[in-house]
């Protein structure tokens, strides 16, 4: 479904990301795992569009999407949960999760915000409520909600569980894994929290200055030695 | 995108009040009284241009009054031209078109440049002061346009808005400001209201992360720099009609920092609190050039000061939300955006 070949991108001239092949199945939940400074947030920003891709090319459903901009990349299915969770704290849960109607295909109606509420029923109760004023968990809620409502066919989440306490991480993997199963959406992650890997990634990618440096299969992404090795690269 | 929140605020029953005061005004008043309110009201167009440009997107714009004083000679030059009573409405129409199509030509090479923040207010300053400065020159008989002499600081002298054989003048000429004011008032706000006005919204809050909702942001921006040039030239075109005259002080520095003062002390995120705002400051900038001419600027910097400093959101604004708050119930802010913006909390839990 997105396959990057040998992509490399940065800020400026800075590269940061340096020829990175990977490829996402539909309907599977991949993860890129490594330490914090190897380029995992680069690389979901060139996927989505917010860094240009420096050479290499990106394709989605095997068509090429390298020079499309952010907006029409999100309109074409593929929505972004970002680091610190990005949420407008200005507005209030509601109007965020009218934000993620725009990119959805079906063109967004009225119930489309149902779905986030029947993920989250938090959401509902605090749909009034300002978006600054949640709780770290019910921001990563509205963040994931807001990209649902858009029903992309390929969800990025970039750090989910940075901030939240480790019922909260539990919790956020499996309201992913059920979006996953009952919504089919496919999901590409990036992670350094182990339990979120082991329970969420059925295969990943180990990240290591800007490079893939291996492949994981699904034993060793769920096998805690082998993540905390990989993690250590 | 639909609203959900009552229709009961402190910010409607403002504007329901302001608008019972506008009509009872002229028959409370003398004909002075309301031609000075018709004054009021072409101006306060400009403030809700302001609003919308920064209020809503964030785009601090010193370049109202240049689009104001596009709208104004371009009206001037088809009226000098093309003659008719019925021609002065086109030629309100040509004072927009030219606002907006300036505009949009300027956002596009600012927004698609990556031009943005503090260099926006630069840029547009620039504009306005080339602007001024250019037309300070045109005095001489060179500068003509068909029948239409610039005439520099001399100003060019412009036929009115009319119906049939007569110039608009007395109530009538109020009324039909007044509509023109409150009609654009209520399509600003039903464009905030909508799926782009909350995109408007976000990008305000952070531009790549609007973007990855699917939202052309750079595309947004020119939109509503070329709306809201559309806006400013409208008032320019009725402050030409209204005085029968134009010259380049109307695009000055003063004039170009007078309306940012207005919006900034009522409250940007709010056109009513804009609205408000500019037709009282108006009134009080008149009174102090009759009483204190010197004192009158220095007041409204003191007021803008006070602003930034202590109610960043602007007296108006802060006025609704405390009546929101502790008469309606409403908690506060219940337009968006109109409360100061609230950190992320990154607390567990």
């Amino acid at each position: 479904m997105l396959d990057l070949s040998h992509v490399t991108s940065g800020y400026g001239r800075t590269l940061i990301v340096r020829d990175v092949s990977l490829t996402v199945q539909r309907g599977e939940i991949a993860a890129i795992v490594g330490r914090n400074g190897v380029g995992k947030t680069t690389l979901m920003k060139t996927i989505i569009g917010l860094l240009p891709t420096a050479q290499g090319a990106i394709t989605l459903d095997g068509e090429e999407i390298t020079k499309r901009s952010a907006d029409a990349r999100a309109r074409g299915g593929i929505g972004y949960v970002p680091q610190g969770r990005g949420i407008f704290p200005g507005l209030t849960v509601e109007e965020n999760l009218e934000m993620g109607k725009l990119i959805n295909r079906q063109g967004g109606s009225e119930r489309s915000l149902d779905v986030a509420y029947a993920y989250f029923p938090r959401l509902a109760e605090r749909k009034t409520q300002r978006a600054g004023s949640l709780s770290g968990g019910e921001q990563s809620m509205l963040a994931i909600g807001r990209v649902i409502v858009g029903q992309p066919q390929l969800m990025l989440l970039d750090e989910p569980s940075e901030g939240l306490q480790p019922n909260l991480v539990q919790q956020i993997g499996d309201d992913l894994k059920r979006i996953n199963q009952d919504l089919g959406t496919t999901i590409l992650f990036v992670e350094q929290n182990i339990e979120l890997i082991m329970n969420l990634a059925q295969r990943g990618y180990v990240m290591d200055k800007g490079q893939v440096v291996r492949q994981l299969d699904h034993h060793e992404i769920t096998n805690q030695e082998s993540l905390v090795s990989h993690l250590a690269v | 995108m639909p609203r959900r929140t009552s229709w009961l605020s402190a910010e409607n029953i403002a504007f329901v009040i302001f608008l019972i005061f506008m009509i009872v005004y002229p028959f409370r008043t003398d004909d002075f009284g309301i031609l000075n309110a018709a004054y009021f009201a072409a101006l306060t167009l400009l403030a809700l241009s302001l609003s919308m440009i920064w209020g809503k997107a964030g785009i601090l714009s010193f370049g109202q009054t240049a689009f104001f004083g596009i709208g104004g000679y371009l009206y001037g030059i088809y009226t000098l031209n093309v003659l008719g009573s019925a021609q002065t409405w086109v030629g309100l129409a040509v004072g927009m078109l030219a606002g907006g199509i300036v505009a949009a030509i300027l956002g596009w090479f600012m927004f698609y440049g990556g031009v943005n923040d503090v260099f926006v207010g630069l840029t547009t300053l620039a504009l306005t002061l080339v602007l001024q400065t250019f037309m300070a020159q045109t005095a001489g008989p060179e500068w003509t346009v068909g029948e239409a002499r610039l005439n520099g600081y001399n100003g060019m002298y412009i036929p009115q808005l009319s119906f049939g054989e007569m110039p608009l003048y007395g109530r009538p000429l109020y009324f039909v400001y007044l509509a023109i004011l409150i009609g654009v008032y209520l399509l600003l706000r039903w464009l905030s209201s909508t799926r782009w006005g909350y995109g408007l919204l976000a990008l305000q809050e952070n531009r790549p992360r609007t973007e990855s909702f699917g939202y052309n942001v750079r595309l947004m921006q020119v939109q509503v720099f070329a709306l809201a040039g559309v806006v400013a030239a409208l008032s320019g075109v009725l402050y030409a009609s209204w005085g029968g005259y134009i010259d380049p002080s109307s695009m000055g520095l003063t004039a170009a920092i007078t309306p940012v003062i207005y919006v900034a002390i009522g409250g940007r995120r709010s056109l009513t609190a804009s609205m408000i705002s500019s037709m009282i400051l108006l009134k009080l900038s008149q009174l102090l050039a009759s009483s204190a001419p010197e004192y009158a600027l220095v007041i409204f910097g003191l007021l803008a000061l006070l602003a930034v400093l202590f109610v960043p959101e602007g007296f108006v604004v802060a006025l609704f939300n405390l009546i929101d708050r502790h008469l309606l119930n409403r908690g506060g802010g219940n337009l968006p955006g109109m409360t100061a913006p609230v950190e992320e909390v990154t607390a567990n839990g």
